[in-house]
């Protein structure tokens, strides 16, 4: 198990810094690496994977214990064998997320990244406004994303819809002002006429 | 739901991290507010933690604080009269330079399993990963048990996961605030009884400015603090925003007195006549003791329930 490395210039760390009860300083960089392998470390895993495991003792998939880990599920975390790695989208789930997924936990799989439009919204009906004449095309993006994103679901960690109103409340305010400064330099205008 | 959050949020203004305990599996959050990604490590499975140590001082840090403190210096001797107030923007940014330097050492933080090598931002200074490491360890070794330093032998678990405690946040930046609103007021007051409230003007402004930054930062914090200071931090941001209000609306007005009593010649004025400077001074002195004050309070409720 070679793999562990200094976080500054990506030396290999030798096993016998390893658990030392605190940093050593690098050979190479000088900079303090404090290495704590746990017991799983002890389980090797091949690179290429053709499936059996050997010893008995390597990262074995969750469902078949003589099965190689080849990559972990992104719905649950098990380790899983070549067999049991579905591909979905972008993703790689376990047999058993896959399935319960469709029972409605599907969102819970899918959950390795989430956009947060009602930030972005907040973030580009806000931040403009000192450059006040980009509102013009910020303020509609942001009542877009406000909007088509109203219901986005968040299962991990509930949001609120805090930012979305208050995207709409600013929006509003500044359609008000443009409208109103619109008015007041035509009438000037008239005036001056 | 029953996730806990294993460290106070790692965040800076574009971005956050957090470890959460979540059943048998430590669920990693890495966010740039705008989008946020979720890994998931089985607790069974982690086989390493690296903690690599960076020294605090390196050329970008060296020259922002230099840099922040020299304009702040240079604007506050050489500007003539009011255009020393333009202290402010360095200030803040010899603020900001501050608080980063007193972050101390920065680290890495790579968690290791036998398909994946993820560095963890939840903890990013060496303080952090000296409250990060022992939590995760304890948490590791209760379903692992301890691996010997040469590896060779297993020590069995001795406690369950549930049992690992978490690490209590330190609202470092909350009594920060709360005390400059208290020395505000204690500042505000020693000018009253000396007569000089107009040399309080500047300060004021400065300090309104920090006072605004610092309650969003502390607001925006505010599921590591509980409710009351979170609200307090809140209230500090909207009063120091009305009163930057009021003082920048009195100075506007008062210098364009005095530039019109210039104007009118005939006897110079000696000095500006500031507006409302009793009125405002008072005022801004006892908001800033009441919430101050009201803030150490709530701090001090909070934090009774976390030294059970
Ligand atoms: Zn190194
Ligand atoms: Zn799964
Ligand atoms: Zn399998």
């Amino acid at each position: 198990m070679g793999y562990v490395v200094c976080g500054g210039c990506a030396m290999q760390v030798r096993t016998a810094n390893w658990n030392a009860g605190g940093a050593i300083p690098c050979p190479v960089c000088e900079r303090g690496v404090e290495v704590v392998v746990f017991p799983a470390a002890m389980r090797p895993v091949a690179g290429n994977p053709p499936e059996a495991i050997v010893t008995g003792e390597e990262a074995s998939c969750y469902n078949h214990a003589a099965n190689r880990a080849a990559a972990a599920c992104d719905g649950c975390g098990r380790f899983l064998c070549t067999l049991c790695d579905i591909p979905v989208s972008n993703l790689r789930v376990c047999p058993s997320c896959f399935e319960t997924g469709k029972g409605g936990v599907l969102e819970q799989v899918r959950l390795t990244e989430r956009t947060n439009f009602d930030t972005i919204a907040l973030a580009l009906v806000t931040l403009p406004m000192p450059l006040c004449w980009l509102i013009i095309f910020t303020t509609p993006a942001a009542l877009y994303f406000a909007i088509k994103h109203w219901n986005d679901p968040s299962p991990l960690f509930p949001r609120g819809k805090w930012r979305q109103w208050l995207t709409v409340a600013i929006a509003i305010l500044q359609v008000i002002l443009i409208v109103s400064l619109v008015v007041f330099i035509v009438r000037m205008q008239g005036g001056n006429r | 739901m029953n996730r806990r959050l294993l460290l106070p949020r790692e965040s800076g203004l574009f971005r956050y991290a957090e470890l959460w305990l979540d059943g048998a599996e430590i669920l990693y959050v890495n966010s740039s507010r705008f989008s946020e990604r979720y890994s998931r490590f089985q607790i069974a499975d982690i086989q390493a933690l690296v903690v690599t140590e960076f020294a605090l001082w390196n050329p970008l840090r060296s020259a922002s604080l230099g840099l922040s403190f020299f304009f702040t210096l240079l604007l506050l001797i050489l500007a003539p009269g009011a255009w020393a107030w333009w202290a402010v923007v360095p200030g803040i940014w010899l603020v900001f330079a501050l608080f980063d330097v007193a972050r101390g050492p920065r680290c890495r933080l790579v968690l290791h399993t036998a398909v994946s090598t993820v560095t963890i931002e939840a903890a990013r200074t060496m303080k952090q990963a000296n409250q990060a490491v022992p939590v995760l360890r304890a948490l590791i070794t209760s379903v692992q048990g301890e691996l010997s330093r040469d590896g060779m032998t297993i020590t069995p678990p001795i406690r369950s996961a549930g049992d690992v405690p978490v690490v209590k946040n330190t609202p470092l930046l909350q009594r920060v605030l709360f005390g400059m609103l208290v020395a505000h007021a204690g500042i505000l007051a020693a000018l009253f009884f000396a007569k000089q409230m107009e040399n309080g003007l500047g300060l004021s402004f400065t300090l309104l400015a920090a006072e605004i930054v610092m309650g969003v930062i502390a607001f925006n914090r505010r599921r590591e603090v509980g409710i009351w200071v979170a609200a307090l931090s809140m209230v500090t941001a909207i009063l120091a925003t009305v009163d930057a209000g009021v003082l920048g609306f009195s100075m506007t007005k008062s210098w364009i007195e005095f530039f019109r009593a210039v104007d009118r010649g005939g006897v110079r004025p000696e000095n500006i006549e500031w507006l409302w400077l009793r009125e405002q001074t008072v005022a801004r002195a006892i908001w800033h003791a009441v919430v101050g004050l009201s803030g150490w309070v709530a701090w001090l409720i909070n934090k009774e329930p976390d030294a059970e």
